[in-house]
């Protein structure tokens, strides 16, 4: 042994703590991506200088080759990052898929984004001025703007102005592509297409212009067929301004900056822009509470809870049945009931719906066969929650039973002889033994069967579509409407659809519901765990 | 490198490439889509111009456009959309307006529904193709003569309601209010009335008047009076029963003709009598149409297919291979001739064409609502709930 090496030599080095680390790749990693989008529009727009029509995907193109550079630079100066790279396509996916609709829909609740106010030009809002002075325009109709439809009138709100114009001529001559019309077009206009009267045709059709020489104006095309030479209109560019409205009094409207001399603008139309609106939105849901909010929240608590108890003991029962070794032919029943999980559910909740129908379904009609009694299934409210409920365990218990199946051969033999021997019955052997055994089982499928059912949306868009109407109730939250398809009926169905705002505001709600739920799950669960230690 | 260079240049010559192309959505299929083709075909050989034709389900294109259009991905025509969704695209800002290219020899040439459709906020935003609504179909093996008169349907409709066969048909369980809207409308109601000017007017609504309620308490005994339209009918239901010849008389659209001419079923089609001699019952009219994307980069070209798609010779195609009615006065007059076509347009001339206004989209919810309600009960009280179906119209 080398004494002359001090003794921290020979132990075992401390090995830095890896969560540094850690924050430092990260710390690079968006570095490197936020260089690399800078890069990536930086190119583009370099492109688009030369040619304008080129597709935004180069930016793409850009982007990957700044990324790699500059991670090839970061792993030179840091070599330990190299393993730390694997991270990138998830940061990517994460921010993309995760962070970025997260936070347009948090910012969208608070606006009142719908498709009358979609940040779009509408260009039915088009008015006539009637005349101009500086920064001030009078129009013919304040109304046409319709600005009651936006949050706080037309204040703030972008407009176009536009200033436009055709010309009617005849032509001299015509041959080929090349027209020379009397009266020839005012020097200094700019003609973007002509129109002629096609005679064979019957249409009047427009043709692009490449160029025009005083009198004479070339055609990209030439037309097909005859053309009438004494009625030509030659379409100048439309030429428009974007300004913003500043005030509104009466008929006049006060722009942010005066308009300029020559041309002189003859009409203006307005952008949908859309407002932050603050609280305004889940002020509406909440007024509503009463008819909407309250009851969908009840029926989706109630909906999740029952289902997931209903299907967990009819798993259960049936996994117990077929666990018995003296029942003959197991396998051909456990196939047998694992056809409904195997099937697509698309397909088959809306074979269900045809089956309840109350007329024509063939549930009722074999009811009635055996003169039993028929129910309207999918037309009474509180038959229709079972129909939903009853359908869920059709589709369910499959793979309840099969959980449970799997936990009861977890479960030594040894413990039912013992049972036996002191003299237990079947019933006492399943609460005794069975049950608390499954327990630790089957308590996280519970949980996240009851995080599943409370957002179920596709059981009851496509069985009930919400469910019949009930008095008392709204157009958009009927008998069997859960929180999910509520959102969704507000946001896509009321108010015209695409009320994406107030459509936002509710999966926040929705959202802050189900945390809390799943917060006070967890806590439920984890009391049960901790018992039976 | 080399290659990847090459691989951009080529990507982006490709594209510019593509940017002459028009490109059509349509929700056509079968004979629609023929038609539609060997136009585009014939376009193409005479103005020397690429047509690309895109399938896109009718439920899909609204949403498409609004989505897209603004963002560089619409199409430049779809051909055709519904009417009734125009005033949420043309508010949306995604529709050219085509004033400037309608001239007044086409005006004229169109019946003032489909002009009417076609407009909104006084400007023109798409041009008019064919027309379609719901009238009667008659099973002329079960009902060899009639209706002719308003007591006479209901007499044949409840001769011909037995355990096996129905006498009328109606969709009560789905689409109540579109195919309801018939008697809706015939007692005396209406869905926006129009102020001077001939425009929509949003806050006139007419869904709870005296004459909508009284049109609701029919649709109500014909369930529990009459007892013609059991629970639990919707279109398929009333579709396959007459596909079936189980039916006596339904009330549908020249949209399933193909379908029951397939089936060899001997039927005609009418409109439904009126009371007392009065004139027919008709509720709402769809018009279907050619619009432009406002953010079109090729709207020259686009008009110009456009434009080659309606004219009359196109149009009487279309009629005669898609069993369209055509919008095109001139057109109708040429196939006339046609016993279906004949027997729509009878039914259609006093339709009113469903409002295009965005204000539209609210109602349909709520009046589902208020009717399977009222189809429920028979006691319930139908003036209270037709308001609150209105109340909650106006976003109240």
């Amino acid at each position: 042994m080398d004494l002359s090496r001090p003794a921290s030599d020979f132990l075992p080095r401390t090995i830095k703590h890896p969560t540094v680390k850690l924050w430092a790749s990260l710390g690079l990693l968006l570095l490197a991506l936020g260089v690399a989008t800078v890069g990536g529009l930086a190119g583009l727009w370099f492109v688009w200088q030369f040619s304008p029509a080129a597709p935004a995907f180069l930016g793409l193109a850009f982007g990957v080759i700044v990324l790699v550079t500059v991670l090839a630079v970061i792993a030179r100066r840091y070599q330990w990052i190299m393993p730390w790279y694997y991270l990138l396509p998830a940061i990517l996916f994460l921010l993309t898929f995760t962070v970025m609709p997260i936070g347009l829909t948090v910012y969208l609740a608070f606006t009142d984004y719908a498709g009358a106010r979609n940040n779009q030009f509408n260009p039915t809002t088009e008015t006539a001025i009637v005349s101009s002075d500086g920064a001030q325009i009078e129009v013919a109709d304040i109304r046409s703007l319709k600005c009651a439809v936006l949050h706080r009138g037309c204040e703030g709100v972008r407009a176009r102005l536009y200033a436009s114009g055709e010309f009617a001529t005849q032509a001299i001559s015509f041959a080929g592509t090349t027209l020379i019309v009397d009266p020839a077009p005012p020097p200094d206009s700019t003609i973007t297409s002509v129109r002629l009267e096609l005679i064979d045709i019957g249409i009047r059709a427009g043709f692009p212009v490449a160029f025009v020489e005083g009198d004479r104006i070339e055609l990209i095309n030439a037309p097909p067929g005859a053309v009438d030479l004494s009625d030509i209109s030659l379409v100048f560019a439309r030429v428009h301004l974007e300004r913003r409205i500043l005030s509104v009094d009466g008929n006049v409207l006060t722009l942010d900056a005066p308009l300029p001399e020559e041309p002189s603008y003859t009409s203006i139309a307005r952008y949908n822009d859309f407002s932050v609106i603050g609280l305004a939105n889940f002020r509406t849901i909440l007024a509503q509470a009463s008819r909407a909010l309250g009851p969908v929240f009840a029926w989706n608590i109630t909906f999740a809870s029952v289902t997931v108890a209903l299907n967990i003991a009819v798993g259960v029962l049936l996994a117990v049945l077929l666990n018995d070794p003296r029942l003959r032919f197991r396998n051909l029943y456990r196939t047998l009931l694992i056809i409904p999980w195997a099937l697509p559910a698309i397909i088959t909740i809306q074979m269900w719906q045809g089956l309840l129908n109350s007329n024509f379904g063939a549930i009722n009609r074999v009811l009635a066969l055996f003169d039993l009694p028929v129910f309207d299934w999918l037309g009474d409210p509180m038959m229709a929650r079972g129909a939903v409920l009853l359908v869920n365990l059709w589709l369910s218990f499959p793979f309840m039973m099969t959980a449970a199946l799997g936990a009861l051969s977890a479960i030594p033999s040894e413990l039912y002889e013992a049972a036996e021997i002191d003299g237990a019955s079947a019933w006492q052997n399943f609460w005794g033994v069975t049950a608390p055994l499954l327990r630790s089982a089957l308590v996280p499928i519970a949980l996240t069967s009851f995080a599943l059912s409370f957002n179920n949306f596709s059981l009851i868009f496509l069985l009930t579509g919400g469910g019949p109407a009930y008095p008392g109730g709204t157009s958009t939250a009927r008998a069997t409407d859960i929180l999910i398809s509520w959102a969704y009926n507000e946001a896509f169905q009321s108010q015209g659809g695409f009320a994406y705002g107030l459509g936002s505001a509710i999966s926040i709600l929705i959202f802050v519901i189900t945390l809390a739920i799943s917060l006070v799950n967890f806590r439920v669960a984890g009391a049960l765990k901790d018992d039976q230690r | 490198m080399k290659n990847l260079l090459l691989a951009l240049i080529t990507a982006l010559l490709l594209s510019l490439a593509l940017a002459q192309t028009i490109t059509i959505h349509t929700h056509f299929q079968d004979e629609s889509l023929n038609w539609l083709q060997q136009e585009t075909a014939r376009f193409e050989a005479a103005f020397g111009v690429d047509v690309e034709i895109v399938f896109v389900p009718v439920g899909a294109i609204v949403q498409n456009m609004l989505l897209n259009a603004p963002v560089g991905q619409g199409p430049d025509l779809i051909v055709p959309v519904p009417h009734d969704q125009l005033g949420a695209l043309a508010e949306a800002g995604v529709l050219a307006s085509m004033d400037q290219y309608a001239t007044a020899v086409y005006l004229g040439d169109l019946t003032a529904q489909s002009r009417l459709a076609f407009t909104f906020a006084g400007r023109l935003f798409g041009l008019p193709m064919y027309v379609e609504g719901p009238a009667l179909y008659v099973n002329r093996d079960l009902v060899p003569e009639g209706p002719n008169s308003f007591d006479e349907f209901l007499a044949i409709a409840r001769e011909h309601t037995t355990a096996h066969t129905f006498g009328f048909l109606q969709p009560q369980a789905s689409d109540a209010f579109y195919f309801g809207y018939v008697w809706l409308r015939g007692f005396g109601g209406y869905v926006f009335g129009r102020d001077a000017d001939g425009n929509l007017n949003p806050n006139d609504i007419g869904l709870s008047t005296e004459g909508a309620v009284r049109g609701a308490e029919f649709i109500q005994r014909l369930r529990h009076e009459y007892s013609l339209i059991p629970s639990g009918v919707d279109y398929s239901v009333m579709h396959g029963q007459f596909l079936n010849g189980t039916a006596a008389m339904i009330n549908n659209g020249p949209w399933a003709a193909p379908d029951y001419l397939a089936a060899g079923i001997n039927f005609e089609v009418m409109p439904i009598p009126g009371i007392d001699g009065g004139s027919p019952f008709s509720g709402f009219m769809g018009v279907q149409g050619i619009v432009m994307n406002e953010f079109s980069t090729n709207k020259v070209n686009a008009v110009n297919l456009a434009k080659w798609l309606i004219r009359t010779d196109a149009q009487v195609s279309l009629a005669t291979f898609g069993g369209r009615i055509p919008a095109s006065i001139s057109a109708s007059q040429r196939i006339s001739d046609d016993p279906i076509i004949a027997g729509f347009a009878a039914a259609l001339a006093d339709a009113e064409p469903m409002p295009n206004i965005p204000e539209m989209a609210r109602v349909w919810a709520p009046m589902e609502t208020a009717l399977s309600l009222i189809l429920a009960d028979p006691y319930a009280d139908i003036g209270a709930i037709l308001n609150d179906a209105v109340r909650e119209i106006r976003g109240n």
